[in-house]
């Protein structure tokens, strides 16, 4: 029971997969780009230098997706230092079919400006927009596990004093 | 094939905590229900019945949270209510009517089996928390305020950005779903005498009333979008933002109204049954004390 009670725990707190199929932080609302209309999401919010999942929906003008265009994604670090990461966005990559998805390592703080490009047979279009990204501690994960802790602590104290007091009453 | 639609299809969310965690559970009933069928064949705690309601209820939650439903939900409000309507309005009283503590006690080992009830013995302080959430007066407002809560734009807007709101949104949905359902299916453990019928009736339907009162206007809404995050996701079905907003508090109405009346009519029917049994019992206690040799069967 114990096992199971564990793996349980491990699964609650297993990240979800790459490219959520739920998109994050919106970044682009239909932005025009070309032939095209793009929207892009990215999480974990806020966005660290863990990496950032960037969801692209590439859409008509009519707002149907476009499934067949080639999608690259450029992040550029508005200051002096840091690298330029030039990836594509594939739609294999995302859980949701209809969007295309791509890791971003984005290594240094600061603001970062993202460029997505989409090349179909409607032509080529692109769009951009800026994030900040800071920087990855561990913070979340340490506050969530001692919170738990607090938590189960807590309830454990509050069972076993009403426990005892109730067994002190005589019937 | 159409290419949107075989993309849909193949937007399966492969979640290895939720879907791991389902079948632990399903492999957890199992185990305690062939146990306890095989004690006691002819029991109605091991029935083929309450086994096919837990792990339909299982499969539902799977499908609102793994298949390409969730994907859709993510570009579709219609989508998402009705994701929202599997997990409270089918997988949870589902779940409930496998009676599921029973069978699950039976999946522990023996020692742990003959230990665990005492966490609801009298004075155990689990039985004493139960037996307050578990209340009617408690579990009906906490559903409606918990289910409509989420629908506020800002904190639904919230759920769509933030996988982890949107976890949260969804456990909470279906726990207060399933303490909705609580007294209307009345599964172990039973802390005190169930309901009476005509109470579970007005119960159910006390929860219809104040969701079609909400759903009807907020679904007549027809030039503004409640939910701005949809706007950015491509259109699919041929629905508009604002076209998709009213067809899912038409389908949230309409689901919640086809579940609240049909068990609202499955509670008269066993109301009837029982007061009938009871009728002829008392009948027969009559007959018997006059003298007479009832001509009912014993076992009607």
């Amino acid at each position: 029971v114990r096992a199971a009670l564990t793996l349980l725990g491990v699964l609650f707190l297993l990240p979800p997969p790459a490219g959520a199929v739920h998109g994050g932080v919106d970044r682009l609302s239909r932005e025009a780009a070309g032939p095209y209309l793009i929207s892009a999401w990215t999480r974990p919010e806020p966005a660290t230098t863990a990496g950032v999942v960037l969801s692209v929906a590439v859409m008509r003008p009519d707002g149907a997706p476009v499934l067949d265009a080639i999608v690259e994604v450029t992040a550029e670090p508005l200051a002096p230092s840091g690298t330029v990461v030039r990836l594509p966005a594939t739609r294999e990559a995302s859980p949701n079919r209809l969007y295309y998805a791509v890791e971003l390592p984005l290594s240094t703080v600061g603001r970062w400006r993202i460029r997505v490009a989409a090349n179909g047979a409607a032509g080529a279009g692109q769009a951009n927009f800026e994030m900040s990204v800071a920087r990855h501690d561990g913070a979340g994960i340490a506050v969530l596990v001692a919170s738990a802790a607090v938590a189960i602590a807590a309830l454990g104290w509050l069972a076993r004093t009403r426990w005892g007091s109730r067994r002190r009453t005589p019937a | 094939m159409d290419p949107v639609l075989v993309a849909v299809l193949s937007s399966w969310a492969w979640r290895p905590d939720a879907g791991l965690a389902l079948v632990l559970l399903a492999v957890g009933y199992s185990v305690g229900w062939w146990r306890l069928r095989r004690r006691a064949p002819g029991g109605s705690a091991a029935s083929v019945g309450r086994a096919a309601a837990y792990l339909t209820g299982l499969l539902t939650v799977g499908v609102a949270l793994l298949s390409p439903l969730d994907s859709l939900s993510a570009m579709l409000f219609s989508a998402h209510m009705v994701q929202h309507e599997l997990l409270t309005m089918i997988a949870a009283p589902l779940l409930l009517l496998g009676n599921p503590l029973p069978v699950f006690l039976w999946a522990l080992p023996g020692s742990l089996r003959r230990r665990a009830p005492s966490a609801l013995a009298r004075a155990a302080p689990l039985r004493g928390v139960l037996a307050l959430i578990l209340r009617p007066t408690v579990t009906w407002p906490l559903y409606m305020v918990t289910v409509w809560s989420w629908h506020f734009p800002s904190l639904y807007q919230t759920a769509l950005r933030s996988e982890l709101v949107h976890d949260l949104q969804h456990v909470t949905i279906l726990t207060v779903g399933l303490l909705f359902w609580w007294p209307v299916v009345a599964p172990a453990p039973r802390l005190r005498p169930p309901a009476p019928y005509w109470s579970r009736i007005l119960y159910v339907l006390a929860a219809a009333i104040p969701h079609m009162i909400l759903v009807a206007p907020v679904a007549l809404l027809r030039d503004e979008v409640l939910y701005p995050y949809y706007l950015a996701a491509p259109r699919i079905l041929g629905l508009s933002v604002l076209r998709d907003q009213a067809s899912g508090w038409v389908l949230m109405g309409f689901i919640d109204g086809l579940v609240f009346a049909s068990t609202a009519l499955v509670l008269v029917a066993r109301m009837l049954e029982s007061e009938e049994r009871l009728a002829l019992r008392r009948e027969r206690v009559a007959l018997t004390r006059a003298g007479a040799r009832p001509h009912i069967p014993l076992s009607e």
